[in-house]
């Protein structure tokens, strides 16, 4: 039995025990918070970084030597990487292998934009001087640039695997000039032996989808520390949750740890080369006096050497304790040399070794901006317009008033919210109902679900005329026209599965009030004389012959047959059939469209582009009733870069302007919302302007929507031709134009149907 | 009685003592120079002064301090004050009695000096305690002609009463007749115009011993010493002269305030070159003998820099009115091909008078950068000038210049500028020698321009713009995020300013204070990057990017609002020997310091300078940092008008 001196000595001695156990606990748990046991790795290694190789451009040439076969005083058998022979620099040979290239000897030299060499290379020890030369000289042999990149053979007494990248100017590329590439031992006391081998020499053409779009590129970084970024997975246990400029993240050197954040990124990653500039921003929260901050950037070549740097430091005086600040920092780079595979490196280092918080820090990479086209020519001194040639004037669609609220519904006034219009529902406008202002419908027709609106001009708003859930208006195409010759539009529906045809009409609509009260009737389904449909056939309508009445033109895109067709109580009568050359409708290349373009013609004629290797030729088909011809004229757009039409969906035939003779909009989105407003004349097509919009709410207009969808009609007035335009902008990651999957309202830009006229 | 109570009883009577014996003591040494107090008898051995009035014949009502305003009629040849319109022959009368204090008749001789006080280095340095430096390049004169020493004075009776001396002075241009502003036998007084301020006058009066030891370079001010000038203030007043026995230098109490303020509604002149289109002149603006004389200012064409080449978008709007956005100009500034841009070169007006008109009945001027209309494409600056150069001087304008900024913070492209421009870069004005490696000598050039002791230029400015501030160090470039031209994501071209450019309200422009100091390293705390100055309590940021950099700026934040929207605002370069400051204000009695630099930072030019308000297109790379880019923002669709009501220098 312990005694109770035991007991207390026991009771002490646990005591002790417990206090210093726990206590060595909360001293670990201290030595946890601010002092890691283990060291950090240094987080600006380069070789942290796992890098990719990257593709340059267009390839228009490349030629290899594996120095076999090659006459040089270089050459050597004394080792290779292929074969038995290398190229070899020494004390005593101071120039490698040239390689040479005539200008003139490389396809569309004029687009070469950079040269890749990729060889192998062996060195028994560190140089510094061995140099990779590429020199463009002229005609006479006169040197007249030099560009040239350090050879580094990381490992030694192997063999290595080299890639560097050379600019070119474009002034360099003379057909004459000759390029030559060469390895040079400028110092030639400090090489011993470096041995070239297998040397491929590419040149490369600027990409030019690449050059005029930057969206695959991600140059602007925010890491506000609330996630841990991948970029800085190596350095998450420095981000913690303290007193943030933003959120509750901050990355914490309050144990003056030395790195703040390092980020590091392949140049071809961010930007285009040439690489301008690195801005970068940081809030500094000092937690003591004495602070010191570095903003750093670096870049490493493919051997991780660091070749060039540049810092900002600021002192102490201007980061107060206990206090955010911001530091901003620009870092010009080299204009030249980069290549995409280089490393990027920036850095925020704690010079001043003191406790401090870091947040917010932003890194924007900021490339040479190309917009695309040729530089313009004019003079603006002395400026005269010239035919289909930019600047062009801008014209304006003037916003007309339809009680929407300008929200995405067609209608939307007090609880009625009727009309959601989105550009990838379909729509079909015309005459349809025969209202005494003779303006058109528009149909929309959203999965199963179809519906007629018409504007009224009492109530300026849009009234939901009919609506069905009629399935022939789904699995079909659509034209329209009057085709049973009573004065007001009709529906075709075309289903080339069934290969039939069904005619929608529509009866007259008495006055604005009248909601849903229109009969419509779908007739039997029909097939043509001496036609049968086709799943390649293209469907048109208008009053090709002059004969004031509507004909439906249908040809079939792979043989080139087409039949010109009436309609009567009887059905679908043959008027005119016969052959021409498919690849006017071929519907990969060919777009057309038709309409009354001509005010000396009295009837409809149809334009027809055809785009190959890049290139538009146009074409106008006018049908000629004597011969029961298309007669076929071809349209030289003169001198000019610009696209008449070239998406058959986005070019819209009507009175924009007058309705002596239609004009058409054309509205290009490849790559900005184009849209321009063209005529027509005895040589040709005339660009009237581009087109621009008035009277939008705030800085909402419609061409800085990601998605639009424009519908012409006379909804307004028999005379003027206006447009339903649907504005959406789409969520979906890869956007492309074309369909969206969802839908996104930005406030700052909210998704919108407005009408649009052109100004009187 | 308390030691307070006593010294508040008797301290009147404690001066007048003190007073009459200081007086007593001066005029029994006769040498001391003296400021003249009304009334009061200054008196030597061998005579005795008094009632010193040296503008006896102007504002008779004010005995202290007289103001008068330059006369701008028949002013090219330089100002004379008074003029024949001011007063009856142009001159001003001064008058004082002397005293005879001899047994005989005493032959006296006399002198006149004049001084401007205002904008003057002191005549004596404390340091060396010699003759300041640039005491010589004081304003002051004599009578006009300078082959003129001391004047006899008829004989004075020695009959122990005061007899009235009178002659007449005036001030002009090249007092001291210098060959500097003489060209071609012509002296040209208005290479060095009278400055504006305040003048003191001097009266020496002598006994022919004393006058035999005055240095000629003293009796005649056109003389020098050393190849310098002396000032005859400092020789009196400070050197050898305080020990002549039986001389009186006076100076009077009553000093004359010149004030140029020029009538805006007399017209400007246009100096012309032959092809110059007169389509536009009319009775107050153009080119003839009237307006050559009377007009106070004249067109100003900006120089045309041809390598300022912009491609600009084309797209023509009203900033301002048309609201236009933020994104409109993400927009335009994304999604243009090169072959739809402008290239232009910001231009100056072809027909003189058309963007710049005279009021005579408002007395004001209005200037207008043209509106654009398709095919006539231009960015045209617009500005005037003063036509009469000075040297020093307040500069004082109330301007209704344009807005900058529209309501959505968009940057409409100009720059208001209100500044100081060299009126010749020739040699008869070129500024003071720079000792410390010279100056660059020009101010197109580049970092590698050769270095001169001397040059002609000069530039003060006020340029008001939309462009971050350069410091302190740490708040510059700000982060702007990179557009890309990717019209299917919005955000991806539309990027929004970094917060430091358009921060809680888009209403920020900045007031950019500029002094050209070409560079040259004499000022004793020369130096590159951000440096904080303070002066009365405030602190101010200069920068200077190298030290080649031919200007030191220092930049402030402002609202465009004030600045711009109100019916008219002040600003004001406070343009010192040893200091400029500039001023900004609603009301004329509370202008506040945006700016503020020293000779200890920058060298203060000393040459002649004119005014020039102008509203400009800058190209803003010329302005690093800059969140809008000139080529970007639309030409405008309306004349973008400015007002200027009033020019003050004084």
């Amino acid at each position: 039995m312990p005694t109770s001196s035991d007991l207390k000595k026991r009771v002490l001695t646990a005591a002790v025990f417990v206090f210093c156990f726990s206590g060595f606990f909360i001293f670990r748990a201290k030595r946890h918070r601010h002092q890691p046991v283990i060291a950090k790795a240094n987080p600006a290694l380069p070789s942290l970084f796992k890098r990719k190789a990257f593709q340059t451009g267009t390839l228009l040439f490349s030629g290899f030597t594996d120095l076999e076969n090659v006459s040089d005083k270089s050459i050597t058998s004394e080792k290779s990487f292929s074969g038995i022979k290398s190229s070899k620099l020494s004390m005593a040979t101071q120039y490698g292998f040239t390689f040479t290239k005539k200008i003139s000897d490389i396809p569309s030299y004029q687009s070469l934009n950079s040269i890749q060499l990729q060889f192998k290379c062996w060195m028994r020890n560190d140089i510094v001087s061995a140099l990779y030369v590429l020199s463009v000289e002229d005609k006479d042999g006169k040197n007249i640039y030099q560009q040239s990149r350090q050879i580094i053979c990381a490992t030694k007494y192997e063999w290595n695997d080299l890639q560097y990248s050379y600019s070119i100017d474009p002034k360099l590329l003379d057909p004459e000039n000759m390029i030559r590439l060469y390895a040079w031992n400028k110092e030639q006391n400090q090489l011993r032996e470096l041995y070239v081998d297998d040397i491929r020499v590419s040149f490369f053409a600027e990409d030019k989808k690449q050059k005029n779009e930057s969206s695959d590129f991600t140059s602007n970084f925010l890491y506000d520390f609330e996630t841990v970024d991948s970029a800085l997975m190596v350095q998450k246990n420095d981000i913690r949750e303290a007193a943030a400029h933003s959120g509750k993240m901050v990355f914490d050197l309050s144990d003056a740890g030395e790195y703040g954040p390092v980020v590091n990124k392949q140049l071809g990653d961010v930007c285009l080369l040439p690489v301008k500039k690195v801005n970068t921003r940081i809030w500094v929260y000092p937690l003591e006096e004495n602070a010191s901050v570095e903003l750093d950037v670096a870049l490493f070549n493919a051997a991780d050497e660091k070749y060039f740097i540049q810092t900002k430091k600021i002192a102490a005086t201007l980061l107060p304790k206990n206090k955010w600040t911001k530091i901003n920092a620009t870092f010009p780079l080299p204009q030249d040399g980069t290549t995409p595979e280089d490393l990027i490196q920036v850095l925020v280092l704690n010079k001043g070794k003191t406790k401090l918080l870091l947040d917010d820090f932003e890194i924007v990479y900021d490339d040479v901006k190309q917009a695309p086209g040729d530089p313009s020519m004019i003079n603006a001194s002395d400026f005269t317009p010239q035919r289909n040639k930019p600047p062009f004037k801008t014209m304006y669609l003037n916003k007309q008033e339809i009680g929407n609220a300008n929200s995405p519904f067609i209608i939307n006034a007090g609880n009625t919210q009727l009309g959601d219009f989105t550009p990838g529902d379909e729509y079909a406008s015309g005459h349809f109902c025969g209202n005494a202002e003779n303006t058109d419908q528009v149909i929309q027709i959203k999965a199963a679900e179809i519906a007629m609106y018409g504007y009224c001009p009492d109530k300026k708003q849009f009234l939901q005329l009919w609506k069905s859930n009629e399935k022939a208006f789904v699995a079909s195409e659509k034209i329209t026209g009057d085709f049973d010759n009573n004065h007001t539009d009709d529906l075709l529906l075309i289903n080339k599965k069934r290969k039939i045809v069904q005619l929608v009409s529509f009866s007259p609509l008495s006055n604005c009030s009248v909601i849903l009260n229109i009969a419509y009737t779908v007739q039997q389904e029909q097939t043509f004389e001496n036609w049968n449909i086709t799943a390649d056939d293209i469907f048109m309508s208008g009053d090709f012959n002059g004969d004031h009445k509507t004909e439906l033109l249908i040809v079939n895109s792979k043989i080139g047959n087409w039949g010109m067709f009436q309609h009567d109580a009887a059905g679908w009568k043959n008027v005119a059939a016969n052959k021409m050359d498919p690849a006017y409708f071929n519907a990969q290349t060919s777009k057309h469209t038709s309409g009354h373009f001509y005010a000396d013609k009295n009837k409809d004629v149809v334009f027809i582009s055809v785009t190959e290797k890049e290139k538009q030729t146009y074409t106008l088909l006018e049908f000629n009733s004597a011969r029961k011809q298309f007669d076929v004229k071809n349209i030289t757009p003169g001198d000019t870069d610009e696209i008449f039409f070239k998406h058959a969906n986005n070019t819209f035939a009507g009175d924009f302007e007058s309705n002596a003779a239609q004009e058409f909009v054309n509205l290009n989105t490849d790559w900005r919302f184009d849209l321009k407003l063209i005529k027509t004349d005895a040589a040709g097509f005339n660009i009237m302007g581009n087109v621009d919009f008035k009277g939008y709410p705030a800085d909402h207009n419609p061409k800085y929507y990601e998605f639009v969808k424009m519908i012409p009609g006379h909804f307004i007035s028999k005379e003027k031709t206006a447009f339903i335009v649907i504005m959406r902008n789409c969520a979906d990651k890869n956007f492309n134009g074309d369909a969206c999957k969802q839908y996104e309202n930005l406030d700052y830009l909210p998704n919108s149907t407005q009408l649009y006229q052109f100004e009187q | 009685m308390s030691m307070k109570r006593f010294l508040s009883t008797y301290f009147f009577y404690l001066c007048l003592c003190c007073t009459g014996l200081l007086l007593l003591l001066q005029a029994c040494s006769g040498n001391k120079p003296v400021e003249e107090k009304e009334k009061k008898e200054l008196a030597c051995a061998a005579f005795s002064i008094q009632n010193i009035v040296p503008i006896a014949n102007y504002q008779p009502d004010s005995t202290a301090h007289k103001i008068i305003y330059l006369d701008y009629d028949h002013a090219m040849d330089g100002f004379r004050v008074p003029t024949v319109r001011q007063t009856a022959g142009g001159e001003f009368t001064f008058r004082f009695e002397l005293k005879n204090n001899t047994s005989a008749t005493e032959k006296l001789f006399y002198k006149i000096y004049y001084q401007n006080e205002s904008y003057k280095f002191p005549e004596f340095d404390s340091l060396t305690k010699k003759e300041h430096e640039f005491a010589e390049e004081n304003f002051y004169g004599s009578w006009e002609n300078t082959g003129t020493g001391f004047k006899e004075i008829p004989a004075v009776p020695a009959d122990n009463a005061y007899h009235k001396i009178e002659g007449t002075i005036s001030i002009v241009g090249n007092p001291r007749n210098e060959e500097r502003y003489i060209q071609n036998g012509e002296n040209n007084r208005w290479e060095r115009n009278p400055r504006v301020g305040n003048y003191s006058f001097l009266l020496v009066v002598c006994t022919g011993k004393d006058l035999s030891a005055i240095p000629e370079h003293i009796k005649y001010i056109s003389k020098k010493s050393e190849d310098h000038f002396v000032n005859p203030y400092y020789y009196y007043l400070y050197g050898d002269g305080k020990n002549l026995s039986n001389s009186i230098a006076a100076k009077a109490p009553m000093q004359l305030k010149v004030v140029a303020k020029p009538d805006l509604g007399k017209g400007i002149y246009i100096d012309e070159g032959r092809s110059a289109d007169r389509t536009s002149y009319c009775a107050t603006c153009g080119k003839d003998t009237n307006l050559y004389n009377i007009a106070p200012v004249q067109q100003f064409m900006n120089y045309v820099d041809s390598s300022t080449k912009m491609d600009n978008i084309p797209v023509i709007a009203d900033v301002l009115k048309d609201n236009y956005s933020q994104m409109d100009y993400n927009w335009n500034k994304s999604f243009y091909k090169k072959n739809e841009l402008i290239p232009i070169v910001v231009q100056t007006s072809k027909t003189p008078c058309k963007t710049v008109v005279s009021n005579p009945k408002e007395k004001k001027i209005i200037i207008k950068n043209p509106g654009t209309k398709f095919g006539e494409w231009k960015k045209e600056s617009v500005g005037i000038t003063t036509r009469h150069g000075f040297t020093y001087g307040k500069y004082r304008v109330k301007v209704k210049m344009t807005e900058l900024l529209n309501k959505n913070g968009v940057w409409n492209g100009i720059t208001n500028a209100i500044w100081l421009l060299t009126q010749q870069q020739a040699e008869w004005n070129s500024r003071r020698n720079c000792s410390k490696d010279g100056y660059m000598a020009t101010y197109w050039g580049g970092a590698g321009d050769k270095r001169v002791p001397v040059v002609g230029y000069s530039e003060i400015d006020f340029e008001i713009l939309k462009t971050p501030p350069y410091c302190p160090e740490n708040v510059f470039p700000p982060v702007y995020k990179n557009a890309q031209m990717n019209s299917k994501n919005v955000c991806a071209w539309n990027v929004s300013l970094p917060e430091d450019v358009a921060g809680n309200n888009n209403d920020k422009i900045t007031v950019a204070c500029t002094n050209w100091d070409m560079a040259c390293h004499e000022p004793k705390n020369f130096s590159v990057d951000c440096n904080e100055i303070q002066h009365n309590g405030q602190s101010f940021y200069t920068h200077r990017w190298d030290s080649n950099y031919r200007a030191l700026t220092e930049k402030k934040e402002e609202s465009d609002d004030e600045l711009f929207r109100s019916d008219y605002f002040y600003f004001e370069i406070d343009w010192q020997p040893t200091q400029i400051t500039w001023r900004i204000g609603k009301e004329l009695n509370n202008m506040r310091v945006v700016g503020y630099m020293n000779d200890a930072v920058t060298s203060i030019p000393n040459n002649q300078m004119l005014l020039v308000i102008t509203q400009e297109y800058h190209n803003t790379s010329w302005w690093p940092g800059a969140p809008y880019a000139q080529d970007k923002i639309p030409f405008p669709l309306n004349d973008i008008t400015g007002q200027i009501f009033d020019l003050t220098i004084e």
